[in-house]
């Protein structure tokens, strides 16, 4: 990507970014070999601003997501930097980590009640982070608890705060993690498909929240879906992945109106949502094949099998080359802009 | 139009008052009632798309019709014959006419064996012989786009996409006329799912088989049917054709489906204006009163949480379960 | 499948060597124990019941006619653990054999159908297990004529319920999983059904059962001859040779100690390789070894 974007108008920040991240690596060793799940990713995400990390299973979203957070298993081997506001994340001991991931960085993951500790009330779940992160006593973690459910529109919050996680719908859940993920006020929140295993009436009530704290709290957001439809509600920037690389990173009004990249183009296409409201009311174009096996070693553009336009010069990897507004695309035969 | 042709095609599945209920508890008195009182024709060759919210009761309906579970009240009949409480033994000529295809479609097939096995299941039940099922097996990988060395492989060994192939061949390499489809793209990869629906689709033409489709997304079900069924808490709310459905459903809990889905165009996504449902599905174990939606329901007067609104017919081919949507009809009550 | 060069990272740990070579080891092993005990009335060098007063209590490794010197009979050690073994064997083999198809079929029969079917071979079941095991072998041996038959027949009876539990298990939670209802949908008849779906899918776990109670029921056979009830003393087994060693026990300690240690080797034998197997046929630990 260009070192020298030009800011996009609205979001024009003098300062610097938030988070920058730059050439990042992410391999597992496994027992089948080295799983390279992310390939040489780099992007930058200023305060406010909410990214999209779209992508199909095995892309490396979610790697990647977690690498951000500092989670990863201990068999990655992590290469890159991740540069988070003055810290350097990458090589950083679980200790010093810690200290970041829940005060500076939130985390939202896709299954609140895998998240959620079964036998442990809401309202200690939420006091806890107070009390480790900020040192509070408990009876004032009690009170700041009570505020985070209500700004993340929980109803009744006393009573709720007594309540075990069983006793509550999958929405609240969701609610309760993100009250738990906003505690310490960070300032990057990461959310790994925070509303996929809801019902779609709560999706939009879920994601509504996510805006309304991000703009209020002036809260970065990292999202990471496998669905346009959420990346249309909530994303600024949209980084399209495929087999661990970003293929293609526009902002989100460029990227509806004209995909560059063939692999972004043809899961737009695929969407039927997209298909029903085209004009035109065309027909449902899949793509064939199905998405790389992580593991397995493909030579040049992981497309490439996949793709309609493919060509000899495909078989070299074609590298993330952006034009001056900072659209960034991975092909060699790009759509027009 | 296949709408309009749909009403003069012979039915080939309908209920009357079906009703399925479980125990809350082993041996409790309360009962869940999952599906409650559903009137459903679905004719031949039609594609029913059946769309709801989770605990809505559209994967109930879906294994009740197929008598994989056994309703509590009401009538089933498959092709003119009443087989609500058909012992198994006899059901099972009427079984090799109806098929299933699972959400999930790993576990939908049997991990021990080899997938040209699992699709020639089906057919074995029949007992044609053996030369005749390997000729239509290998005819059907083939149809469904896997190569023929894949009928040899292990579940396993196949990605969720062609193991969802799979499914769709076992599924209709015995030529059923009904299949119920639960939710058969959710567990696929988004390029995926579109080959599947366009596999269904194109299938179901060319066999004209009768699918009742059961999902959770209106636009694939838009995009798949004739006819499109909304459920909320084991109830029928609204069904109407499938073609231009987003522009022509009324009831409020149809609209707002339609409405949390966001825009595929972020500008228009952003400028709309569109409220946001309160609250959750309440328990299907303790339903409101009333119409079942009244408590998320924007438009909610008096009446709706006294009374259950009928479902009556409101436009041609049309039919709601609202008090605020009027009836045009003398009180149709068929979906 | 390419596999990357090896690193200093990927350089298998002592622990991983270890693992690799008792990956063969034991299955080896067991297969030898097995072979013996098979072989055992083959493989022992003298007749185990012959009787030569002129050389008692010789002590192992003095003669090399004896290498594991003779009792208070003079008869040869050796050749009595070999027959030992091939009789605590077979009389396990097959028990297990009965016990387990019995149980497989009462457990699928139980967990597939539900129902009064279940209640009432389930609550047969809790009733043979709520008993001691030993009580029930006792008065079986003690109605039947004590002899091979009747120790055969009190194993089957204290095992099958265990089985029948385990397998119903098993076949409730299969019951559950979606290629059953498919294979419903099909038109499958229910004998079908379990034949080709449930029993293969519950092999593997039966497997790993029936071999880890080999060694419980080599000590189940053992105890019944040890107190008297199970084969007569000049059959050999194991557990009447303790016995009758016991009294000799300071003078001749290897009059015990040898069967005692041929015990103690089948049973550990046993369940590691029934551990090792367990290991083996768990799908999800195979698909990490892929």
């Amino acid at each position: 990507m260009s070192l020298h974007e030009v800011p996009r108008a609205g979001t024009a920040r003098a300062v610097a970014p938030l988070l920058r991240v730059a050439g990042l690596d992410v391999r597992f060793g496994t027992r089948r070999g080295s799983l390279h799940a992310v390939r040489d990713v780099s992007l930058k995400l200023g305060r406010g601003e909410t990214l999209c990390l779209v992508g199909e299973s095995g892309s490396g979203k979610t790697t990647l997501s977690m690498a951000l957070a500092g989670l990863l298993p201990d068999n990655a081997l992590v290469s890159g930097s991740i540069a988070f506001g003055d810290r350097e994340i990458v090589g950083l001991r679980e200790g010093a980590l810690r200290a970041i991931r829940g005060r500076r960085i939130g985390i939202v993951f896709q299954d609140a009640s895998r998240s959620l500790n079964p036998v442990l009330t809401i309202g200690y779940q939420i006091a806890e982070m107070l009390r480790r992160h900020l040192g509070m006593a408990r009876a004032e973690a009690t009170e700041r608890a009570v505020e985070l459910l209500e700004e993340v529109g929980v109803n009744d919050p006393r009573l709720r705060l007594g309540q075990y996680p069983h006793e509550l719908s999958g929405g609240l859940k969701q609610r309760v993690m993100i009250a738990i993920a906003i505690a310490c006020r960070p300032e990057l929140l990461i959310a790994d498909e925070p509303t996929t295993a809801l019902d779609v009436t709560v999706q939009r009530q879920i994601l509504r929240l996510l805006r309304r704290l991000c703009s209020e709290r002036d809260l970065a957001l990292i999202l990471v879906t496998h669905d346009f439809g959420v990346v249309s509600a909530m994303a600024d920037q949209v980084a399209v992945m495929y087999n661990g690389r970003i293929v293609e990173y526009a902002d989100v009004f460029t990227l509806f109106r004209a995909p560059r990249h063939p692999y972004a183009a043809a899961l737009l296409a695929t969407n039927p949502r997209h298909v029903l409201e085209a004009a035109a009311g065309g027909e449902l174009r899949p793509i064939p094949g199905s998405p790389p096996n992580p593991l397995d070693h493909i030579a040049g553009c992981a497309f490439g099998p996949r793709c309609p336009r493919r060509h000899e010069r495909c078989a070299v990897e074609p590298p993330l080359t952006s034009d001056r507004s900072g659209h960034a695309v991975a092909c060699w035969y790009p759509s027009d802009a | 139009m296949r709408d309009a042709a749909a009403e003069t095609r012979p039915v080939i599945v309908s209920t009357r008052g079906l009703t399925v209920e479980f125990d809350l508890r082993h041996g409790a008195r309360r009962k869940l009632r999952a599906v409650d009182g559903i009137d459903l024709d679905i004719h031949r060759g039609e594609v029913l798309g059946l769309v709801g919210e989770s605990g809505c009761g559209k994967s109930t309906i879906g294994q009740t019709l197929l008598r994989l579970l056994r309703p509590t009240g009401g009538r089933i009949s498959f092709d003119g014959r009443d087989i609500t409480v058909l012992p198994e033994r006899r059901l099972r000529p009427q079984r090799r006419r109806m098929q299933m295809i699972f959400q999930h479609p790993g576990p939908a097939l049997d991990g021990r064996r080899v997938v040209a096995k699992s699709i020639a299941e089906p057919l074995e039940a029949i007992g044609l012989p053996r030369a005749e099922i390997r000729q239509r097996v290998d005819r059907m990988l083939e149809r469904v786009g896997l190569p023929l060395a894949f009928g040899a492989r292990y579940p396993h060994e196949l990605s969720g996409g062609q193991l969802q192939r799979v499914a769709v061949a076992r599924a209709l390499v015995g030529h059923p006329d009904f299949v119920v489809a639960d939710e058969p793209l959710a567990s696929l990869d988004l390029s995926v799912q579109a080959q599947v629906m366009v596999l269904l689709k194109e299938l179901q033409a060319e066999f004209g088989t009768s699918l009742l489709f059961i999902t959770h997304d209106l636009a694939a079900a838009e995009y798949l049917s004739d006819r499109i069924a909304v459920m909320y808490l084991g109830k029928l709310v609204e069904s109407a054709p499938a073609a231009g459905f987003s522009a022509r459903a009324r009831h409020p809990y149809s609209r707002a489906l339609l409405d949390s889905v966001p825009r595929m165009d972020p500008a228009l996504e952003r400028a709309r204006a569109a409220p946001v449902l309160r609250g959750e599905v309440p328990s299907p174990a303790n339903p409101p009163s009333g119409c079942r939606f009244h408590t998320r329901c924007p438009l909610a007067e008096e009446r709706c949480r006294q009374a259950e609104p009928p479902f009556r017919q409101i436009a041609p081919e049309q039919w709601a379960a609202c008090w605020l949507v009027p009836g045009t009809g003398p009180g149709e009550t068929l979906a | 499948m390419s596999v990357a060069a090896p690193t200093a990272r990927n350089r298998p740990a002592p622990s991983d060597i270890w693992r690799r070579a008792s990956g063969w080891l034991l299955p080896v092993a067991f297969a030898a124990f097995v072979g013996v005990g098979l072989c055992g009335n083959v493989l022992a060098p003298v007749d185990p019941a012959f009787v030569d007063l002129a050389n008692r209590y010789i002590p192992p490794f003095v003669q090399a006619a004896h290498p594991l010197g003779t009792d208070q009979l003079g008869r040869d050690i050796l050749s009595r653990a070999l027959v030992g073994a091939n009789l605590s064997l077979s009389i396990a083999a097959l028990s297990i054999l009965v016990a387990s198809t019995w149980g497989i079929a009462v457990g699928m029969i139980a967990g597939y159908f539900g129902g009064a079917a279940e209640i009432v071979l389930m609550r047969l079941a809790d009733a043979m297990l709520s008993l001691p095991t030993i009580m029930i072998a006792l008065l079986l041996v003690a109605i039947m004529e004590p002899g091979f038959w009747s120790v055969v027949a009190a194993v089957v009876m204290v095992t099958w319920a265990r089985y029948a539990r385990f397998i119903r298990g098993e076949v409730v939670a299969i019951r559950s999983r979606e290629f059953l209802s498919a294979a419903v949908v099909c038109g499958t008849p229910a004998w079908k059904i379990l034949w080709h779906h449930v029993l293969p899918n519950v092999l593997n776990a039966v497997v790993v059962l029936l071999t880890l109670d080999i060694g419980r029921v080599i000590l189940l056979e053992s105890s019944l001859a040890f107190l008297g009830l199970g084969l007569p003393p000049d059959r050999g087994a194991w557990g009447s040779t303790i016995f009758e060693g016991k009294v000799y026990l300071e003078i001749a300690p290897w009059i015990v100690l040898v069967p005692s240690a041929a015990m103690t080797v089948a049973v550990l034998l046993a369940n590691s390789f029934g551990n090792w197997l367990s290991d083996r046929l768990d799908p999800r630990l195979r698909a990490l070894e892929r």
